[in-house]
């Protein structure tokens, strides 16, 4: 180890620290500090507006419809997103051949770029043309056929569905790393037990998963806070606001109607959120025994 | 009895065995068939979609791909390209420059830091937007590829400071003893020993960065502003507004679009796979 040599040691961080803080720590503060004033972009004044942001979100019916569509996709996000996940890494791993072409095969749709899954969900979903209403034609539930991006009713659920398609692979991902990296001897001790697969996946595999669990947990919450390409691309957040989420929600105030306070006032939110999440699952894990092997 | 089951949990039987594949197969279908449907939907003309979206194409023709040449998806390609190897090259210079004082240095500085660069790691990318818009103009950077790497770079730097320091922490301390006897100052340790024993950890950040850079949209969506200038993303978005009666021509571009990514995974999948499991900190 070198002793310390102050000069030398910032030297070394300085480039790293000032794009750091340019960029990302700065930015935070400036967001936290505008969140109290009203302000309409470049060349105007800035007014300080106090609390005047946040009481009238907490008056804004949008506000509070996006709040709950982003609390629906966060459920989904956790209770169906990484249990599909999951069940993928089962697949995969209990495959006797070929797993890493079955690994690919559920991989792909993680690997496209969102925009492009956003865009192929649309084709999906159209009234005339779309697979979904086709295959609901072909079956004989020609009734059920309608327009999903189009209408308030089933436009959350139809964009919360591309999601889970496209993210639920990138857990499986995370949760094959993890079930190849736990002991197999723990599974011969089992099976000499004469624990069945099912008894083997409750009693060893999960006990063992719980850290990656947390983990993924709270990956899967930021993600779910932090959506926004998919749904800016399918819906733009209508029709009637009924798709709007968080983070759509503060783009249209932001850069589309110029209110940069009013924004970042509900961009403060997010980061609250995120925030508070993130601290309450990680105290939660820690009150939990950790996995005792390892 | 006990013998039988014993044997089920070591080697399944056929009827198990049968639903496992069934289950495999019916997973497969439910991620492929969107990809399918843009496949073969990009090889179809355009009357003959309309009359038959879902079926293998009967008029098979690659006039889609080829007129993509005269659009400015080539220029969407060449731009995401230059971005993404800035943002790769500029991510990975900075966190070795930034892990090595923190993995090889004593001082007691070292843990506050680390935890200032883990922070970064749960910011919501939106907290940020705003203030770098304005940031941008009052650079006049605005409106050029060059506005996206300070955004890109920061936003990778926690994950590969976290990545690189614990790499760098595990390699033994003699091999640094011996340069340090040799008359190796620092930089020479860093060029000449760390970073030709740490491949392994350089293309896991190398490779998380990409994924990001790669797909990355909102960013650009904020900074960037007139056709020439649009990454790969924005360029597909925008293609999607101009030209969404011509469904095949779509499909054709999402299709190109989705091959760079497909390629770099097949060419590397273990090191994606484990650049994935290691970033998993940040997701998305």
């Amino acid at each position: 180890m070198i002793r310390t040599d102050r000069l030398k040691w910032i030297a070394f961080l300085a480039p790293a620290l000032i794009v750091y803080g340019v960029f990302l720590v700065y930015p935070v503060v400036q967001s936290a500090m505008l969140s109290f004033s009203s302000w309409a972009g470049p060349g105007r004044p800035a007014l300080p507006v106090g609390f005047g942001n946040f009481a009238e979100l907490f008056q804004d019916p949008v506000f509070w419809l996006s709040m709950r569509n982003t609390a629906a996709l966060l459920f989904v996000s956790v209770f169906l997103q990484l249990p599909l996940g999951l069940g993928l890494a089962l697949i995969v791993t209990s495959a006797r051949r070929g797993r890493r072409i079955w690994r690919g095969i559920y991989f792909l749709p993680t690997l496209m770029s969102t925009v492009a899954v956003a865009i192929l969900w649309r084709f999906i979903y159209s009234p005339s043309y779309g697979i979904l209403n086709g295959f609901l034609r072909a079956i004989g539930l020609e009734s059920l056929t309608q327009g999903w991006l189009g209408q308030p009713s089933t436009a959350l659920w139809a964009v919360i569905g591309a999601n889970v398609w496209q993210w639920a692979p990138f857990y499986m991902i995370i949760y094959i790393a993890a079930i190849l990296g736990l002991d197999q001897e723990l599974y011969e001790a089992a099976s000499i037990d004469g624990a069945t697969r099912g008894q083997q996946f409750r009693f060893v595999t999960l006990p063992l998963l719980v850290p990656v669990l947390v983990t993924t947990s709270i990956l899967s919450l930021a993600g779910a806070i932090k959506a926004f390409d998919l749904v800016y691309i399918m819906t733009g957040g209508g029709p009637t606001h009924s798709t709007e989420l968080l983070a759509t929600y503060m783009f249209l105030q932001g850069f589309t109607n110029y209110r940069l306070g009013y924004a970042s006032a509900i961009a403060m939110v997010i980061f609250t959120i995120t925030l508070v999440l993130t601290v309450i699952v990680l105290l939660r894990s820690n009150r939990r025994p950790r996995a005792k092997v390892r | 009895m006990a013998t039988v089951r014993t044997r089920s949990a070591v080697r399944p039987g056929p009827a198990v065995a049968t639903v496992r594949l069934l289950l495999a197969v019916f997973a497969a279908v439910m991620c492929l068939f969107p990809v399918v449907f843009m496949v073969l939907g990009s090889l179809k003309t355009r009357g003959g979609f309309l009359e038959n979206p879902f079926g293998l194409p009967r008029d098979l023709t690659f006039e889609n791909f080829t007129n993509l040449v005269s659009t400015g998806f080539a220029k969407y390609f060449g731009n995401s390209i230059t971005v993404t190897l800035v943002s790769v090259a500029g991510t990975v210079a900075l966190a070795i420059l930034a892990a090595y004082p923190l993995s090889r240095f004593q001082t007691r500085l070292n843990t506050p830091m680390t935890l200032v660069f883990l922070g970064g790691i749960m910011i919501p990318v939106h907290v940020t937007l705003i203030p770098i818009y304005v940031l941008t103009q009052e650079m006049r950077m605005y409106d050029s590829i060059g506005a996206l790497f300070g955004p890109y770079i920061a936003f990778n730097l926690p994950v590969a400071v976290f990545v690189l320091t614990s790499f760098f922490k595990q390699l033994p301390e003699s091999i640094f003893d011996a340069a340090r006897i040799d008359g190796a100052g620092h930089l020479r340790i860093l060029r000449s020993v760390v970073v030709p024993m740490a491949g392994p950890a350089i293309s896991t950040v190398a490779v998380i960065t990409f994924i990001f850079v790669w797909n990355e949209f909102v960013f650009g969506l904020v900074l960037l502003s007139s056709d020439t200038n649009y990454t790969l993303p924005l360029g597909l978005n925008a293609f999607y507004g101009n030209f969404s009666v011509n469904i095949p021509g779509m499909m054709a571009a999402l299709t190109v679009a989705t091959l760079p990514s497909l390629l770099f995974y097949l060419a590397a999948q273990e090191r994606v796979v484990a650049g994935l499991a290691a970033g998993a900190l940040r997701g998305e």
